[in-house]
């Protein structure tokens, strides 16, 4: 539920942004000239705000295509991003965007017609002959989608015929995947599924679906014939790890068509060393940001080297019991500067 | 202070201390304080400075005071989204959190009483300066403006005398401090508890240097976070000659603290 929505004076009449003032009949609208001037002071408290969200509606400007951090690089020949929208519905303790922005306020960008044409010209002209495009870097995929109808407008434009040769991945814990299933499976798409296990879940993953939950999503869209991915990551350590994740791995891959996963991808908690301190000051009594953290290379915070190395080292043995094929893991190390 | 005098009664205010012409009545436990700072903006800045160096653990600002409206009625209280600075162009949205069940509104901080009201805008002369000064001392969402409406354009602000202004206020005591509770309630922060008496030893027992004394608060706090999940007995610091020898030995026993979930899996609820 949204109380607040500001909206920048450019945006108030555009298409999107008249979807999501129906959705919000009673939310108090406040005008602004500049998204910046509401989700950029200095002096705000992200987990304060995390109580009440508002919605700010903007456009993007600048650059909306960016190049992908390494840990996304499992696509094609060359990786990009694009962020529709900053900050998730969820709140999940170890998510790095309580570190990077000082507001917890949903921000969407409402030029969907910009992105699109972006990505369209990109295709075209940047030279790649795979390019990958991810979105759900800076907020989940999915989520929101009753709300925004992102996935419903991009995928229309990936089903294009000039954008044939490009692939997007929607990343996401969510379980609204009407959007996906009122059409015809995508050849060109995939979703990608963060999971773990129902206890991390429930400990750290506020407000996301359970993992019976993703999982039954996942069957329906394998059904549907939809590229699905697995994203076990961050795996999150604890006194009971082992035992937990193997029983995970085993249910996911017990309930799910192994033949159609498109890639799994591993990884543990890590977090730029700025980010780590931030949310530390933001959530001083929780345990994961203490509990075998310590400062590693690159100016990243992770577990202590041979901690991580002995986690995913579990999670791959775990996981090549039901899986034959390569698992991309990420370890802090492999991180370039 | 006809403003003021309302909430000073229903907040039971029964202490004051008077400065540089402000006047600051506070609860015998020194958890809420009042401060009368008289009209402008000067005299809000400078009275909010001198208010918060006499109660520095208030965390909790809020500007209560009456305004004008272009189309609200007389004796509406509204929680304000948006305040612009008439002379300044300088603009202001206070993140609003708690629940508010009256009505919202934008508001422009003027100068000098004016009649000419704009339709969806209160006018105050106060609330830039409130907010502007309130956030060097706070976050954001710790500083919030609610207005009574005092005049619109078909009674205006010359027909207010004190006692209305009164009235007016004494009418919306309950919902400012409602708003005032849940505020509170919503922005007190969770800090980890480091044992100062403790601390206060160790200084007395090691050379400590300042950035050791950083690390060491920060190992101490992470003791605090992880203790519950150890599984062998922590060092005792006692034994050891010198403060980095315990720093060392306290963050490998750190590593070890296993989480314990706080919900755990079927399997362990099982067994």
């Amino acid at each position: 539920m949204v109380d607040t929505l500001y909206i920048e004076r450019e945006v108030a009449e555009h298409k999107i942004t008249q979807r999501v003032l129906k959705r919000y009949p009673n939310a108090q609208q406040v005008s602004i000239e500049q998204y910046g001037e509401v989700f950029n002071p200095a002096a705000q408290n992200f987990r304060s705000q995390k109580r009440n969200p508002a919605l700010i509606l903007a456009r993007k400007t600048g650059q909306r295509i960016m190049p992908a951090p390494e840990e996304y690089e499992i696509g094609g020949d060359q990786n990009y991003y694009f962020s529709h929208m900053l900050n998730c519905v969820y709140d999940c303790r170890y998510c790095f965007l309580q570190g990077m922005y000082r507001s917890a306020n949903y921000l969407l960008f409402v030029n969907y017609d910009e992105f699109a044409d972006d990505l369209i010209e990109h295709v075209a002209t940047n030279g790649a002959t795979e390019p990958w495009y991810f979105s759900g870097y800076d907020c989940d995929s999915l989520a929101f989608e009753p709300v925004t109808g992102f996935a419903e407008y991009f995928l229309d434009v990936f089903a294009r015929k000039d954008m044939a040769r490009s692939t997007l991945e929607l990343r996401t814990k969510s379980t609204q995947i009407r959007s996906l299933e009122r059409r015809q499976a995508m050849s060109n798409v995939v979703v990608a599924f963060s999971l773990n296990p129902q206890s991390v879940v429930a400990d750290v993953e506020k407000g996301t679906p359970s993992l019976d939950k993703r999982i039954k999503a996942i069957q329906r869209l394998q059904q549907a014939g939809w590229r699905i991915g697995l994203r076990f990551d961050p795996i999150v350590w604890h006194d009971d790890f082992e035992r937990d994740y193997r029983e995970f791995f085993a249910r996911v891959f017990a309930e799910l068509d192994s033949a159609k996963i498109d890639s799994i991808t591993l990884g543990a908690v890590r977090l730029p060393k700025t980010f780590h301190k931030n949310m530390v000051k933001l959530f001083p009594e929780h345990w994961l940001f203490k509990a075998g953290m310590t400062q590693r290379e690159q100016g990243m915070v992770g577990y202590q080297s041979s901690l991580e190395e002995r986690l995913l080292e579990i999670c791959q043995q775990q996981i090549a019991e039901h899986y034959k094929h390569p698992v991309h893991s990420y370890p802090i190390a492999s991180v370039s500067e | 202070m006809c403003e003021a005098q309302p909430l000073i009664k229903r907040l039971n205010l029964l202490h004051q201390v008077s400065a540089h012409g402000f006047r600051l009545y506070y609860s015998a436990e020194q958890q809420t304080a009042l401060l009368v700072t008289g009209c402008g903006r000067n005299a809000m800045a400078a009275g909010l400075m001198w208010a918060r160096s006499c109660f520095v653990s208030i965390n909790v600002f809020i500007n209560v005071g009456s305004a004008g409206h272009g189309s609200f009625s007389l004796g509406e209280c509204v929680l304000i989204n948006k305040v612009s600075e008439h002379s300044s162009g300088k603009t202001y949205y206070p993140p609003i959190l708690s629940k508010w069940g009256q009505k919202f509104s934008m508001l422009q901080t003027v100068d000098k009483p004016s009649d000419n009201y704009h339709q969806s805008l209160a006018y105050d002369m106060e609330a830039s300066a409130f907010l502007s000064t309130a956030r060097r001392l706070v976050n954001a969402e710790q500083a919030q403006v609610i207005k009574v409406i005092s005049d619109n354009p078909a009674n205006d602000y010359r027909q207010l005398n004190a006692a209305k202004l009164t009235e007016l206020i004494d009418e919306n005591c309950a919902t400012i401090i409602e708003f005032s509770r849940q505020q509170t309630e919503l922005l007190t922060e969770s800090d980890v508890a480091v044992d100062e008496a403790m601390l206060e030893k160790m200084h007395a027992h090691w050379h400590i240097t300042v950035s050791q004394h950083q690390q060491l608060l920060t190992l101490l706090s992470s003791k605090a976070v992880l203790q519950q999940f150890a599984l062998t007995q922590e060092p005792e610091w006692q034994s050891f000659s010198k403060v980095k020898h315990y720093m060392a030995e306290l963050q490998t026993w750190l590593l070890d603290c296993a989480p314990r979930l706080s919900v755990p899996s079927k399997s362990k609820v099982r067994s």
